[in-house]
């Protein structure tokens, strides 16, 4: 009988710990992929200007955790989601861009940034 | 002198079914906090292996402005057309160690040019190599994660067949 006590208390003592760290994980996975599509647009955006001629097609994963809003300035890519928002730096250089992560994006340089 | 059923040896005493039940759990558990636990390193370790690899895509291609010096660099490729540039590579020794940091959104790096012997290029009396480090902190460390990137190409100024060598990690 205390055996089965014992069991059941380390059991949920362990559950509990495993559902925290599931918590933790989730919470953590928006702000990862925000992070993964900033890394993605910045460099794509300075890899056509250090390539000059270059064209370079912007495509994310299909199965992305949440909506994200992707946010093109002078030298900063900023991906916003529900609780937070994700800058990475780059060497872009033009009007303030909005793009969506849902959609493929063709992205060149010739002196300046065209997008389709 | 029959013996009744309760001295007979029996498997499910209540004592199996709950270190049965503590086994599994634990099974369970673990297999859990497993899974998570490699999902979450995968995702750490796949920022930083796109950094790097992005990183190193940026340096093989002519930068920017083309012509780029240490003064003008906005992304310092390292080419020019489809080979090495050496006097680009010595541009990019000129810069600072945290504008290199900026620039190729590394913590540590190591960048050198190699001929196929492993022995270090030399062009206008300079070794073709740099890192962000100085003294012992410049060699690549052994001990830890180290993304490494190469290309072997031609340098643009001898035509001799080298190869580019580009080195990351993170403290």
């Amino acid at each position: 009988m205390s055996l089965l006590a014992i069991t059941l208390l380390g059991s949920s003592i362990l559950v509990t710990q495993v559902n925290d760290r599931a918590v933790q994980f989730s919470e953590s996975v928006p702000y990862k992929e925000a992070q993964l599509i900033g890394q993605k647009v910045s460099y794509t955006f300075d890899y056509v200007k250090a390539e000059g001629k270059a064209s370079k097609k912007l495509q994310f994963n299909s199965d992305l955790a949440k909506k994200y809003k992707i946010t093109v300035k002078e030298n900063s890519t900023t991906v916003g989601f529900d609780d937070g928002n994700v800058t990475v730096l780059n060497r872009y250089s033009g009007p303030e861009l909005n793009l969506d992560a849902s959609k493929v994006y063709e992205v060149s340089y010739n002196g300046s940034y065209h997008i389709k | 002198m029959a013996a009744t059923t309760s001295n007979k040896g029996q498997i499910f005493t209540s004592d199996f079914v709950a270190s049965f039940a503590l086994f599994s759990l634990f099974l369970i558990l673990f297999g859990t906090l497993w899974n998570t636990s490699i999902d979450m390193f995968t995702q750490e370790v796949d920022t930083l292996e796109n950094q790097h690899d992005y990183s190193f895509s940026l340096l093989k291609t002519s930068g920017h402005p083309s012509n780029w010096n240490s003064s003008n660099v906005e992304i310092p490729g390292l080419y020019r057309h489809s080979d090495l540039d050496a006097e680009k590579f010595l541009e990019l020794k000129d810069i600072s160690n945290s504008s290199k940091r900026r620039l190729l959104k590394a913590q540590n790096l190591h960048i050198r040019v190699e001929y196929p012997n492993g022995s270090l290029v030399e062009w206008g009396g300079e070794n073709l190599e740099t890192y962000t480090n100085s003294g012992e902190n410049s060699v690549v460390p052994k001990n830890q994660t180290v993304y490494v990137s190469n290309q072997e190409t031609i340098l643009s100024q001898s035509s001799e067949r080298v190869e580019l060598r580009y080195y990351t990690w993170h403290n």
